[in-house]
Parts: structure tokens; sequence; C-alpha cells
């Protein structure tokens, strides 16, 4: 079907120079993000302790199936430098939905940590969460949530598992499923590699991003 | 108010209807109603002072109400007889102490039911006499909404199709509305005005080409009979003065017409043009691998974008692209332009809204990270209202 064009639109003409700014851009694609998000960081009290807890847990499920084995899982693998701190972003757009994810210097992503910490292997979001359906405008079925309730474990090909948090209070809206089914994605496409979307509970941003940071500065 | 013809509504006060059955029970006939005969009389002088006729389906209504304190108590004894089928509730508000459920057609109801000896011995036949005249308690003027519709176009960014106001502060300066709707207010004369558009559009994008139809109604117009040449002055004003929101095809349109700008909103097709940046400038193979997929249509699942999720339901949202051409202007600067289904979010569809628009214009140039710098909208395909002809 021929489409009908309408002489005057081939007439719009863009200003580009005014744009020159988004020059800044072309070394941090990942930018454009700010012009829709206000981005904060979070860090997990006690980042490790979640890999401890699961290692201890397999270490009590191997003595009470197999008392014989006397492999201590929880000796594995022990990074010989301790792990730099597990941040997780939080973007808040300007309604004040917030989307959580793994800020570049998380261990999982930062590069000089691959070699202890080993591939992302497998993405599993908890089990109330992936349970949940969230239907209709009022979003009923939501997952309440506060800052450091776990959404997801991530687990490596060396065996660690880290703990993915809110970081925000409110109600879960969604989980990406996409992300549970290519855990690549961290790597590959870091934007579209975002946990969860959470409503807060309140509108004050001062209190929506209470247990974050401006800056993911070394505690 | 202009109108050639009325029609008077009369309320009056509850006692009336008592004092006709007392009357009934003394006179052992039906007393000429009250109410229809005032309603007559009032009409007929009307006609006469303000030249017009009295007609029941007029498109101007009168309400008149009227109330007389002195027996505002006489249906009192019918709320406390045995057997009453009159519920009344009473309760505080606003600090003022209010009784309901005594309304009119309960107590004619109620009556009916009432049984002669009670109204004789509760009330008296025949009724008490009185004193002081019936007064009006209102006067209510209410005439069918005009509507003026049309097509408006909005040339620069930032403007809002209805006044955006967040904790008290106006988000933009102008809004289509009120640039459209005041001069139309200041011709006919109405106490209120909404505009409806077929669609909306962000206030960030323009409307462009021949305009989004809409239609405004006016509440309770003074004047209505006006020209076309008197629209068409609004319209050309807007036009001549350059002002940043014009108008096509301005006119007044019947009430049934409104219909179609609903209609139109879900089911016609959009043009737009847009202007994007990729992170890295694509390859003519890639360009070209684009504008093929463009030429047929593309089928797109939007998940609801994050800046609406707040206020709209998560859904997955199946809606087809049905052209799209992309040209490179220079560096990473692209001029993209689509003919979309209604419903489709362009925004997303550029960016991909971290993944959750699939595909998307970044996923379709091997995810380089696009965004969308300027958009606006070329063209609204619904043919309304009809051109004017002078």
């Amino acid at each position: 079907m021929e489409l009908v064009r309408d002489a005057r639109s081939v007439d719009i003409e863009y200003d580009l120079a005014a744009y020159g700014y988004l020059d800044a851009w072309k070394d941090r694609p990942m930018s454009f993000l700010d012009r829709y998000f206000t981005t904060r960081y979070y860090c997990a009290p006690s980042p490790d302790a979640t890999a401890a807890a699961a290692a201890q847990k397999r270490k009590l499920d191997q003595l009470t199936s197999d008392p014989s084995d006397t492999s201590d899982p929880s000796d594995t693998p022990a990074p010989s430098d301790p792990l730099p701190p597990a941040w997780q972003y939080v973007r808040m757009a300007p309604n004040k939905l917030c989307v959580i994810g793994l800020a570049s210097m998380h261990p999982l992503l930062d590069s000089s940590c691959q070699a202890s910490v080993g591939r992302v292997v497998r993405v599993e979001f908890v089990q109330h969460v992936a349970d949940a359906q969230v239907r209709g405008k009022k979003k009923r079925g939501a997952q309440r949530l506060a800052p450091d309730t776990p959404v997801c474990l991530v687990h490596t090909d060396r065996g660690l598992v880290f703990s993915v948090r809110a970081a925000v209070h409110g109600q879960l809206i969604e989980w990406n499923a996409r992300l549970a089914e290519t855990p690549e994605l961290l790597y590959t496409h870091p934007e579209q590699a975002f946990f969860a979307i959470i409503k807060p509970g309140t509108l004050d941003n001062t209190k929506i991003f209470d247990r974050c940071h401006e800056q993911p500065n070394i505690l | 108010f202009d109108c050639t013809t009325v029609c008077v509504n009369v309320e009056m006060p509850k006692s009336i209807y008592i004092r006709q059955k007392s009357l009934q029970i003394l006179n052992k006939r039906t007393p000429t109603d009250m109410k229809d005969t005032i309603k007559y009389i009032i009409g007929k002088r009307l006609a006469e002072s303000c030249c017009v006729a009295v007609d029941s389906e007029s498109e101007m209504q009168i309400d008149i109400a009227f109330k007389h304190s002195e027996s505002a108590g006489d249906h009192q004894f019918l709320i406390d007889r045995e057997g009453t089928t009159i519920k009344t509730r009473s309760f505080r508000k606003k600090g003022v102490d209010r009784t309901e459920g005594d309304s009119t057609s309960a107590i004619i109801a109620d009556l009916a039911l009432c049984d002669e000896s009670t109204v004789q011995l509760q009330f008296g036949v025949p009724p008490p006499a009185i004193q002081e005249a019936a007064e009006i308690d209102s006067m209510v003027y209410r005439r069918k909404s005009l509507f003026v519709g049309g097509r408006y176009l909005k040339l620069e960014r930032n403007i809002s199709q209805t006044p955006f106001v967040v904790e008290g502060k106006r988000v933009t300066e102008l809004s289509v509305s009120e640039v459209i709707g005041d001069p139309i207010k200041d011709l006919i004369r109405c106490d209120s005005y909404n505009m409806v558009g077929s669609g909306r559009e962000d206030a960030d994008v323009r409307m462009l080409g021949d305009g989004r139809p809409f239609y405004i109604e006016c509440t309770n117009p003074r004047i209505t009979n006006i020209t076309q040449e008197q629209i068409s002055q609004i319209e050309r004003h807007l036009t001549e003065t350059g002002s940043a929101v014009q108008c096509r095809r301005l006119q007044i349109i019947r009430p049934e017409d409104t219909k179609i700008i609903k209609e139109g909103e879900e089911h016609k097709t959009k043009h737009y043009c847009a202007l994007v940046w990729f992170a890295t400038p694509l390859s003519s193979e890639t360009l070209d691998k684009i504008n093929r997929l463009g030429s047929e249509a593309i089928e797109l699942d939007q998940a609801t974008p994050i800046r609406v999720l707040h206020r709209r339901a998560p859904l997955v949202r199946k809606r087809k692209l049905l052209h799209l051409d992309l040209v490179h202007l220079e560096g990473h600067f692209y001029k993209v332009r689509i003919e979309s289904e209604a419903g489709t979010y362009i925004k997303e569809f550029v960016h991909g809204d971290l993944g959750r628009t699939v595909p998307s214009l970044s996923s379709l140039s091997g995810n380089v990270t696009a965004d969308i710098i300027e958009l606006d909208v070329e063209n609204v395909s619904l043919d309304f209202p009809p051109v004017v002809t002078e």
C-alpha cells in the first residue's frame, strides 16, 4: 500500500547543533539512562553472609545424606582476597518506580574478580517473587519488600552464590524473566540485565533512598 | 441564554402533597394539581416576557425549587406513624445535622398507603391554615452542551494537552485546551469546557501535519447561535499570529459525532518522525536490513513502559509497526519515520525500555544503544471533522 507522504513532512529538520552535548555519550553509552533515571547505590549489610549461609546449608545436607563424606564445602571456594562490596544500583524513574540491578563494580561484573568469582551460570529468583502474580492498575498480589530482602540468588560456576536485595521498601512490580532465561545478559547487555522493578511505599525521595548512597564509596 | 424554547421544572414544598390529600378527603374529589398549575403559570409568564416557547423537550431546562418553612414539618406524622414506609437516616455532616430519606417520592408513596383516618387525626382535614407564602429556594439553569470539534496542531514542545499541575505548580506553561478553549469559552459564554482528543501525545512531542482530532464540550453555553465565520475567526487568529498551538477545521459538531473521536483513538494508525541517536553509527548492512524489515509490518511485544507503569496495569501489548524507514543524518544521528498501530509506544520502541519492548530499534541494530532525542507526530489518520467549506 502506497503511503501518502505529506510534502510538509519531508521538511522536518532537526537542529543537530543543539545536541553537541551528546558527544559525551559516545564514550559512555549507558549515560542515556541518566536522562530517565536518578541513580543511587546500595550495598547489603554483609554481602558474603548469604554465600556463607548457603555453604553451611550444603554442608549440613551432605552430612545428613552421606555421613562418610568428609569434604567440607564451606572451605571452597574461599577467595584469596576479600571481594569488593556487592554494590547494586537503584535507578529511580520520575514516577518513583525503582529498577534494581548490579552496579558495574559488583564482584560479579568486576573483571578483576573474574578468576575467584567465576562466571554467572544461574539467576534464580526467590520463590515468592517468582510465584507472585501482579495484576491491574493497583498492582494487586505484589510481594512486599524491605531493603535487605533477598529478591534473587545468582550462582557462579565456582559455586559462589550472591544475593540480590530489594534495596528499597516497596512492592515488587516486575522481575526480569529474560535475565533468568539468559544470565549472560549481565555481561552482554548490562542495561537490560536489571533484576526487578519496585514501587516504593512512599513518594518521599529521602525515605526511598534511605539505605542508599549517591556514590558507591568503599565502606 | 439565547434559546428559543424552555422547559420549566418545578419542585414544590413537600407539604403540598399532604395538603392536597387532606382536601381530597374533605371534598371527596381530587383537587387540581398545584404543581402543574404553577408550572403552567410560570411557563406562560416566561414565554411572554422572554419571547420563548414552552416545550418539555427543550434543550434549556430551568429547575425552580420552592420552599415553605412554615409547613416543613407537615410530613412528620407520616414518618412517626405505625407501618410507615419512609426510612430516614439522621447524621451529622460538616458540623450540620441532616436527615435524609424523607424525599418527595417517598412521601407520595407513603401517603398512598396511609389510611384516611390517620391523616384526619394526625394532620387535620381540612389542612391547617398558613400565614406565609412559599418562596423560591433555588433556580438552576441547565442547557445541553455545545460541542466544538476540530484538529489541533502543536508546533512547539513542552505543551501539554490539558493544564498540567503537580503539587500546585504548573509544569507546562501552555496547554492545548486552554489556547483553543479560552477563545471559544469567551465566544459562546459557557460555564466551563472540557477537551477530549483522539489520543494524546507527551508534552515534549509536537503534533504536526493536519493535526489531531478533538472536541471541546462547552457546558451551559449562553450563545449557541454562532456562525461558522465566527468560529473560523478563532482558527485564523491562531494561525496568523503564529501561535504554538493552532487548529484546523474548527466547527460546531453534533453530540453524536463525538463517538467518532474515541473510536478513532483505538483503531487509527499514526505517522511519526523522530531524531534518534545511536551509540555507534550503523554499518550500511545494518541500515539496509532495518529498512528492509521496515518495509513490511514489524510485530512488537511491548511491556507497559516503566514511565507509565505506576499508573497502568502491567501487561504485554502486541502492536504492529506498519512501516518504518531509517535514514542517516550525520555522525550518530539518524531520522526514523514510522507508521504504527494506535497505542504503540514509540519512545520505548527506539530505546527498548531496558529490553522490555522487543524488538526495538536498538535490538534490531544489533543491540547498539539507541535513544530518542526528538519525536513528532506527523499525521493522525482519522478524518474528522470534515473540511470546512466556506
